[in-house]
């Protein structure tokens, strides 16, 4: 609209008044943020009038174009950027700050390098003794996610419906009282396990359960059961000391791999892909995979199987049988360490031939007998590894089980280059927080489901996909709800279920979401507060380490977080203090000086004179100098240890008050496993027990392991769960119709789950998730590559014979399967698909997320041509040159290949815990697909 | 200069002061019930009459809750919105080069920014109007012993070639994307008063 024509004497007498009025408080926001006393701020007329300053500057301070002039800018791919580069001074004067990564969990070290207040890159931090400088895309693209134009910068309350949208601002100290005074109500009415606390990816555990337990709840939900819980419970029942094995891959000479995407998804990602390539270019090891799909790890590995889904036990335990029956076995180590003898092993395995292997995975029994032998042949040198791909499956928890078996059958166990662990799952213990509060006693459904026996045992491994269920079910009730870097209607199964509970204020009365960014959870909260990024805040962290030995870095706020965004450490005090009730006197300390203290056993470095916070800001890291943590069961006891101890005549265990410290070794003592036996637990007799609801206290003290009997709420729920290392086959699996196929999901190496999508650099890359399907696949179904389907999911019949609570959905008439949901996407054809499979990624389908997650470009404006004028540019890559925008509206006839934001998986994927471990089976789905015809 | 020169300058350069202020407030800030007041009655309300009639009669129209609304649908979000920063319109980042080329001009100029306007987001819409207000308040026509002819024009030329040539297409934008008449006012009041100002600096009409 053109200016209208006034004249100046109207726009005179305006400015006049309003300049007369700006004592009434127009403008001049600097009087009230001016700290008071300051003589440097607003008042101070000397700087006023800085002539030197304005000289110093000699020109304009800012020409578009001029790149070279100003600093502190990351300039993406243009004409003028790239007529600069390199750009010389780009790095002259910067600062460089330690970190650690958090855009996906495995928290590599990263290097931040800051210049006028400003990162301008990111780059692996070569201290970390776990990813040794190394760094993924995700974490480059970093810079794209602390300047991402639309983070969440102030506190929101919702002004509309819940679910509406609507929002105003408002300022911290009404968010902080607003939720204090819900909180005090839900603590003085006696339930404070009503208030809930949901975490997604977290790395801050200290002040969170700080937090928690001064408030006096224990309902902290996550989502390990989304991620690792059958492959933590596997490992638990052999080693009780640890859940994560760490495959020493960078000695061995052959690796087994049951599924996993370590090159792309891993939790120890880039340290550990790095020391697998290490271990095949340097080592000559081997690399076998199996998986479903063709993944970026199975392309590159020596040898891929496709087994059909939800197999790798089988196969696993065909192998074994195979090692056993060629005498391939190590005869000392099962003797010695283990808890069967070989005779009860042989006839264990009876059954579980390759053949029998072969009628299930479709993996031929010669080739199952033949990479057994080769695994055996390189013992003690071998290890397996797996993740995800074996352990998301109803029968997640036996096929982990049947596959870490296989070390022990060959030895590998604990040994340099084969199957290891450390009791070590993050920071080195020498790093102490100041004071905790007493741990919460409190008992919610929602965070210990009495039906997964597991799930709560040994280590906190909360079945999170339940939890809105069970809400709806009437189950549990929430007063209060905190979510914290959560984004569950994208990445929690059955996103319609997640959404009507978040959506619903009878079951959820009050919603405080902490993030980042808006996105599905946020879109359901009653107040939003800012988070400030992984960039923008303090902890210290660590990985479960390759290296096997603990290590502790830092992460520091590289700069100021961008508007009021706030870390949980420093409005978590706050809260509270407005809370009262004693909550407070656990918040005493600064940020810094809580930090400083956690950090103030790192011992000095002789070179530099510096410990503590001081070592770790300068250094980024601390490594001890423990030898790396293999054949600890080894490790002889000293006479402090065994003073007063006694030797059981018959096992030979050495107990110590009634505790288990070792076992006798050939006339040694020595430390032997932190289990009941003090032997590798092929057969549990735990969790038989613990399924059933039995006591358990002398098999816990003998392990000398913190672990629990189940609690008292969980009696009438026995799980039958087997001794040892077995498998089943899901029935709907078993009876697979002729239209029918499996869904599994997948994850790209450039994103994680739900945080990554709106990061450009990594969308551009993969934005959209089509459907694969292998050729033969399609032709049968009279589907080709880019056509579009309706695929209808189903809910798992073994789930609902095993858990019949968790029944729901509508059932069909005529074949009775329950239907979770139908969605429309496309599909691509490929070779390297298991022809019963459809895949598809996650990461997708976002539909409140950045307008990057959902490709949605700004219109260009007529001045906004992309690098058509070199002397106006301006770099539009961002939201305007947004290539991939899809306006089809989801009609397949206009539709083009590579387009879109793609579609969130977790519409189909029903509800499905593993009945023992709890973890949710995201590659077990039964569906149906039909062509969909263009009008 | 003659005295009436002088004196015609100078109430040049304290409307333009308060139009400055004026503009500031209302895209720092929610407006509050003084400000809707200030809208509505004196004579703040009776100039705006003539030149903006529409927002002295949206100030009387609408609620601060409603208007809280608005400016957060248009200018905070939390989705679908248009950041009013320089650096998000230029480069679709925060922090880029505007909010760096800012730093100089607070530095020499003593003006202190909004707390939660770090060094990465001082290149806001509403600070940038600001420190124009904050400019023309410390000089008030006067000429520093021994700074360049003209060094109070001179600075305020190159802040706005620099720092309020660049929201053409932010202003259009808004426009449209407002729903109460209230913030169609103030986009369309702002883009007045600014096409006005870049010829009272001598400089070229902002592009577009």
């Amino acid at each position: 609209m053109p200016e209208r024509p006034l004249n100046r004497r109207a726009w005179m007498k305006l400015g006049l008044a309003a300049s007369g009025a700006s004592a009434l408080g127009l403008g001049g926001c600097e009087e009230e943020s001016a700290p008071s006393g300051d003589a440097s701020a607003a008042g101070d007329k000397s700087r006023a009038n800085d002539l030197e300053r304005w000289r110093a500057m000699k020109a304009e301070p800012y020409q578009v174009g001029d790149f070279g002039a100003m600093p502190g800018v990351c300039n993406l791919p243009g004409p003028e950027a790239k007529r600069n580069w390199p750009d010389p001074d780009k790095y002259r004067n910067v600062q460089r700050v330690p970190g650690m990564c958090q855009l996906c969990s495995t928290v590599c070290g990263i290097v931040g390098y800051v210049k006028d207040g400003r990162l301008i890159k990111i780059e692996g931090h070569p201290n970390d003794p776990n990813s040794r400088g190394h760094l993924c895309a995700r974490g480059h693209a970093g810079l794209n996610h602390l300047y991402h134009p639309e983070r969440l910068l102030y506190p929101l309350k919702r002004v509309g419906k819940r679910g509406e949208g609507k929002w105003k601002r408002i300022s911290w100290d009404e968010a902080l009282d607003e939720i204090a005074a819900k909180l005090r109500a839900v603590r003085e009415s006696g339930r404070p396990e009503e208030f809930a606390f949901h975490q997604g990816r977290q790395r801050s555990k200290d002040i969170l359960k700080r937090f928690l337990d001064a408030f006096g709840t224990k309902t902290q939900l996550s989502h390990r059961a989304l991620c690792s819980g059958s492959r933590r419970a596997a490992n638990l029942t052999y080693l009780w000391e640890s859940d994560w094995d760490l495959n020493d891959v960078e000695h061995t000479k052959y690796i087994l791999n049951f599924g996993s995407n370590a090159f792309e998804a891993h939790q120890g990602h880039v340290p550990f892909a790095t020391r697998i390539q290490n271990g095949r270019f340097r080592n000559g090891a081997k690399l076998v995979t199996f998986d479903v799909r063709l993944s970026n790890t199975a392309g590159s590995s020596d040898e891929w199987f496709a087994p059909f889904p939800g197999t790798d036990g089988a196969i696993a335990l065909g192998m074994a049988h195979a090692i056993v029956q060629a005498g391939r076995h190590d005869t000392e180590f099962l003797q010695q360490w283990t808890n069967v003898s070989i005779e009860e092993l042989e006839e264990h395995l009876e059954p579980y031939t390759p053949e029998w292997a072969e009628s299930v995975s479709g993996v031929p029994a010669a080739d199952i007998a033949r990479i057994a032998l080769e695994f055996a042949a390189a013992a003690p040198a071998c290890t397996t590894m797996c993740n995800r791909g074996s352990s998301a499956h109803i029968n997640g928890y036996y096929n982990d089980r049947a596959i870490q078996l296989l070390n022990a059958i060959v030895g590998s166990v604990g040994k340099q280059g084969g199957w290891c662990w450390s009791p070590w799952s993050g920071l080195d213990p020498i790093v102490e927080t100041p004071p905790m509060p007493p741990g919460a006693k409190t008992w919610s459904v929602l965070e210990d489901p009495p039906e997964f026996p597991l799930a709560n045992v040994w280590r906190r491994m909360r079945v999170g996909e339940i939890i809105y269920l069970y809400l709806l079910q009437g189950r549990a009730r929430l007063q209060a709800y905190m979510t914290y870097n959560l984004d569950s209607p994208l990445t929690w199964p059955e996103e319609s279920l997640t959404q009507q509970v978040l959506c619903d204020e009878s079951l959820i009365e009050f919603h405080v979401c902490i993030n980042c960014f808006y996105n599905e959870t946020a879109h359901y909260a009653d107040i939003v507060l800012p988070w400030a990024t992984y960039l923008e805040r303090w902890d210290l962290d660590a990985r479960g380490s390759y290296n096997l030995r603990p290590y502790v870095g830092v992460r520091k706020p590289m700069v100021e977080p961008l508007g009021e965004a706030k870390d949980v450490r420093e409005f978590f005090p706050e809260l509270a203090k407005r809370i009262g009730g004693g909550m407070e006197q656990w918040f005493q300390e600064s940020v810094e000086e809580y930090m400083e203290q956690w950090a103030s056993n790192v011992p000095v470095n002789p070179a530099t004179g510096k410990g503590g916070l001081e070592r770790l800001l300068e250094e980024g890291f601390w490594e001890s100098d423990r030898q790396p943590y293999y054949e600890p069961y080894l490790r002889e006891l000293s006479d402090d240890e065994l003073s007063d101890s006694e030797v059981d005549p018959d096992s030979g265990v050495i107990t110590k008050d009634g505790v288990g410290i070792g076992v006798m070794l050939q006339g040694k003592a020595v430390c032997g496993f932190a289990t009941p036996s003090r032997k590798f637990e092929v057969r549990s007799l735990f969790v038989e027990k613990i399924g059933a609801n039995a006591d358990c206290s002398e098999l816990i003290a003998l392990s000398g392991v913190k672990a629990s009997n189940r609690h008292a709420n969980h009696q009438g729920h026995d799980v039958e769960i087997d001794a040892m290392p077995t498998w089943f086959q899901p029935v709907e699996h078993q009876r697979l119709a002729d239209d029918e196929l499996i869904m599994t999901s997948f994850k790209w190496n450039v994103h994680n789950h739900g945080r990554t999508m709106n990061l450009k650099w990594l969308a551009e890359i993969v934005h959209s998730n089509p459907a694969w399907l292998n050729p033969k696949t399609a032709s049968a179904f009279g589907l080709q590559d880019g056509d579009w389907i309706e695929v209808t999911s189903y809910h798992s019949a073994e789930v609902e014979a095993r858990n019949p609570h968790l029944t729901h959905g509508q059932a069909e008439p005529t074949s009775g399967r329950r239907v979770v949901a139908s969605m429309r996407v496309p599909i691509v054809t490929m070779q390297g698909i298991h022809p019963r499979v459809i895949a598809m990624s996650n990461s997708c389908g976002h539909t409140q997320y950045t307008s990057v997650a959902q490709a949605k470009r700004e219109a260009p404006a007529a001045e906004h041509l992309a690098g058509s004028n070199p002397s106006a540019y301006h770099d539009d890559d961002w939201r305007r040159n947004m290539w991939w925008e899809d306006p089809s509206g989801g009609d397949p006839a206009r539709w083009r290949r590579n387009t879109g934001s793609g579609w969130n998986q977790n519409k189909l994927m029903p509800i499905a815990p593993d009945p023992v471990s709890g973890q949710q089976a995201f590659h077990d789905t039964v569906v149906t697909i039909k062509k969909v015809v263009p009008a | 200069m003659s005295d009436a020169s002088s004196q015609a300058n100078n109430d040049t350069r304290r409307a333009a002061h308060g139009l400055y202020a004026l503009l500031s407030r209302l895209w720092l800030r929610e407006p509050d019930q003084a400000l809707l007041e200030l809208l509505q009655h004196g004579d703040v309300a009776e100039a705006c009459q003539a030149v903006a009639p529409e927002l002295v009669a949206a100030a009387g129209q609408a609620t601060c809750d409603d208007l809280a609304v608005d400016f957060c649908r248009i200018w905070l979000g939390p989705t679908d919105h248009l950041p009013p920063f320089q650096s998000v319109w230029e480069g679709g980042q925060f922090g880029g080069q505007a909010a760096t080329s800012m730093q100089p001009y607070l530095a020499m100029s003593g003006y202190t920014p909004p707390l939660e306007f770090n060094t990465s987001m001082l290149d806001h819409l509403g600070v940038q109007l600001d420190w124009m207000r904050h400019w023309l308040e410390q000089f008030q026509g006067a000429q520093p012993e021994g700074a360049p002819e003209d060094f109070p024009a001179t600075v305020q030329r190159a802040f706005f070639r620099k720092h309020l040539s660049w929201p053409h297409a932010l202003l259009a934008q808004s426009e449209s994307r407002a729903d109460t008449s209230f913030y169609r006012a103030v986009v369309r009041l702002t883009r007045d008063f600014l096409a006005r100002e870049s010829r009272r600096l001598g400089l070229a009409e902002m592009e577009g």
